[in-house]
């Protein structure tokens, strides 16, 4: 199944660019607190195609999370998803709840990191996998369970058959993740969420999660939205690469730009500041001070007091994204890094 | 090698698991048999996946579980065999910094009461403005304004609670100091922050670091040497050079070979070797090597007996595998490509 596929899409190259399968404009997602309101995303705008991998790459509090949950229409009771999102050309963002509980699971799905607390622990996994081919394709239970068991041997949990009746709690941390994916994609979603589903696991149980997304975009034609703090994930798995800071998108490129020639002052310092496996590295550039509070940011440019090139336009204005280069976008004031 | 500042010799922890009135407990061992010395000045990695005992192995070095077995010898006085008060001396000089940087500073005290209160158990009688400006001072030293001292814990963002932490651990004057996982909760800016601190205060005071981390590539920034632990059992030890650059253990290769590298062309390139399955329970290891339900290179000499820990070409890297002379070891140290 999903073994070699990696070199495959790497060689081949999609002729055509492949049709766009989630539209999001200028979304905005805040929060009510009694200390105010609190901006957590700032008109972030993509387009999904089919088949492709989209790393969101963030620090706590970047809104990374928040985006998505916000086009699930996930948030916390006191949050508001503004803007448009569109699956298929059919606005999504603030539908009524009926429509939404038939769009997530079936079109829209999502892995979190959480595996424990994604499963209902009193369910056996195969009642609670079958249940969502059950409601949202009518199936009936043997045709649901064939299914299951199908897409079970596809994440390769071993003994699937034994494994059906077994309760959550029996399961590892990485086999729930891989119970968790398996979930997500009985339904053949368009659109598969993954929000940092390997941070939990450990290195060697990371490596197969990944490797199993990896196979996933060519052979489901899903297209994968992988959110994450890691640059190295998303590295060996992205085509295309958002980076945020406190709220706002502050460079998107494809992969191989993003990481050769970052032109953002931020990703350059994320690079910089990240020890790597295979090389020895003397010092690392650490970027100086604390990622920003939500609620009182500066005017200008988030990320200026932390920025070594940040100059007076940064703290008066805030730069917006734009093109620096064909398909590669960055907010800020500077033409090029020095 | 100068002398040895710690000498730990055959040391194991087994926890007793369940058991009742008619069924005796099950012993899971979480260190079996593991032997290692660190020199003044020297930072040690401990790597392996969760559950692997590494975070046992520096709590039975300091003491703070009792070691089952073997010796921790302290330039050359054996620390298990101490009472409590004797103990409790040594730990001005042994030090431990935890993972999560918030839950091991008491929110009740403020941040001078945190640091003062080492100064006060193991000098009794400092002055208290002595006590205060020696705090003050370690708190400028690790990066944290001296005007901050009458606040709470609660009041810090996670980096500067491990900041806090540290000047914690560090203000007794430690000749050593076991980080356990300290950079694992914080964020990746956060990190090397963390990180080029730890290597400044090594500098400083010449103090040994044991690192316990399942981050191979902090591990590597950081560490002299390296020892690859599973299921409680130590795999490989050896200098950074040979453990990155010759890997000889099986599990080790696999771990090298699984950590995600920031690099799209080399992510690509790559030929991951990745193990199957999962830990096993480490109340019911394999027989012989315990690792051999994983490894590809598994045969049934494996299955019958545990191999010993043997040096390889240098003295000081050590593996335990049968088959070591026949694996090829692969580098995992990008060949420089002239960039």
């Amino acid at each position: 199944m999903a073994t070699g596929s990696v070199e495959k899409r790497a060689r081949v190259a999609p002729a055509a660019e492949p049709a766009t399968v989630l539209e999001c404009r200028d979304l905005n997602v805040h929060f009510d607190t009694p200390d105010g309101r609190i901006a957590a995303v700032n008109g972030i705008s993509f387009d999904l195609k089919r088949g492709r991998c989209l790393g969101i790459v963030g620090e706590s509090g970047s809104g990374k999370s928040q985006t998505f949950l916000g086009i699930l229409g996930l948030l916390a009771s006191n949050g508001h998803a503004v803007g448009s999102v569109k699956l298929h050309g059919e606005e999504i963002l603030n539908v009524p709840r009926r429509r939404l509980d038939a769009i997530r699971g079936e079109k829209l799905a999502i892995v979190f990191q959480d595996s424990i607390t994604g499963l209902t622990p009193h369910k056996r996994i195969g009642e609670q996998l079958s249940e969502v081919l059950t409601e949202h394709r009518g199936l009936g239970r043997t045709a649901a369970r064939a299914k299951v068991l199908e897409m079970l041997e596809l994440v390769r949990i071993p003994e699937a058959e034994k494994r059906f009746r077994m309760y959550p709690h029996e399961f590892s941390g990485g086999m729930r993740q891989r119970v968790m994916v398996a979930q997500a994609l009985l339904c053949q979603p368009d659109v598969l969420i993954a929000d940092e589903p390997t941070t939990a696991l450990d290195v060697t149980v990371q490596a197969q999660i990944l490797k199993l997304f990896k196979g996933l975009a060519d052979h489901t034609n899903t297209a994968l939205v992988m959110i994450t703090h890691d640059l190295g994930v998303v590295a060996g798995l992205c085509d295309e690469v958002m980076v945020m800071y406190a709220g706002r998108v502050v460079e998107h490129a494809a992969v191989d730009e993003l990481f050769y020639a970052p032109r953002h002052p931020y990703t350059r310092g994320l690079l910089a500041c990240m020890p790597r496996a295979d090389r020895d590295s003397e010092a690392l550039t650490a970027i100086p001070g604390q990622p920003p509070d939500l609620a009182a940011l500066p005017a200008g440019c988030a990320f200026a007091p932390r920025c070594p090139y940040a100059f007076e336009r940064c703290e008066a204005e805030r730069p917006t994204l734009s093109l620096a280069a064909p398909g590669h976008a960055r907010a800020c004031h500077l033409e090029a890094l020095p | 090698m100068s002398r040895p500042l710690l000498q730990v010799e055959n040391l194991r922890v087994h926890f007793p698991v369940g058991g009742g009135l008619f069924s005796r407990p099950r012993m899971l061992k979480a260190v079996d048999d593991v032997s290692f010395q660190l020199a003044p000045g020297e930072t040690l990695g401990v790597v392996g996946e969760s559950g692997c005992g590494k975070s046992s192995l520096g709590r039975a070095v300091l003491q703070l579980i009792p070691p089952t077995a073997g010796r921790v010898l302290w330039l050359g006085e054996d620390l298990c065999r101490l009472d409590d008060d004797a103990m409790n001396v040594k730990r001005s000089e042994l030090q431990l910094v935890f993972q999560d940087p918030l839950a091991s500073l008491n929110p009740r005290m403020t941040v001078g009461g945190i640091l003062r209160e080492p100064l006060y158990s193991f000098e009794p009688g400092i002055a208290r403005s002595e006590a205060e400006d020696r705090a003050a001072a370690m708190m400028r030293r690790v990066g944290l304004r001296p005007e901050m001292m009458n606040r709470y814990p609660n009041e810090f963002s996670g980096g500067q609670c491990q900041r806090i932490s540290i000047a914690r651990a560090m203000i007794s004057r430690p000749r050593l100091v076991i980080c356990d996982e300290p950079v694992s909760a914080l964020d990746v800016s956060i990190q090397a922050q963390i990180i080029a601190l730890l290597r400044e205060l090594q500098a400083e005071y010449e103090v040994s670091y044991i690192f316990i981390s399942h981050d191979l590539s902090v591990v590597r920034h950081l560490c002299h040497r390296i020892m690859v632990l599973y299921l409680g059992k130590l795999m490989e030890i050896g200098p950074k050079r040979d453990i990155f650059d010759t890997p000889r253990h099986p599990y080790t290769q696999s771990l090298l070979s699984a950590v995600p590298i920031p690099d799209p062309r080399r992510a690509r390139q790559r030929d991951q070797k990745l193990l199957e399955g999962d830990l096993p329970s480490p109340l019911n290891p394999p027989s012989g090597c315990v690792f051999r339900t994983r490894c590809p290179h598994a045969t049934p000499l494996c299955i019958k007996s545990a191999p010993v820990l043997e040096a390889t070409g240098s003295e000081a890297h050590q593996v335990a595998c049968h088959y070591w002379q026949s694996l090829t070891p692969e580098t995992h140290t990008d060949q420089p490509t002239g960039e």
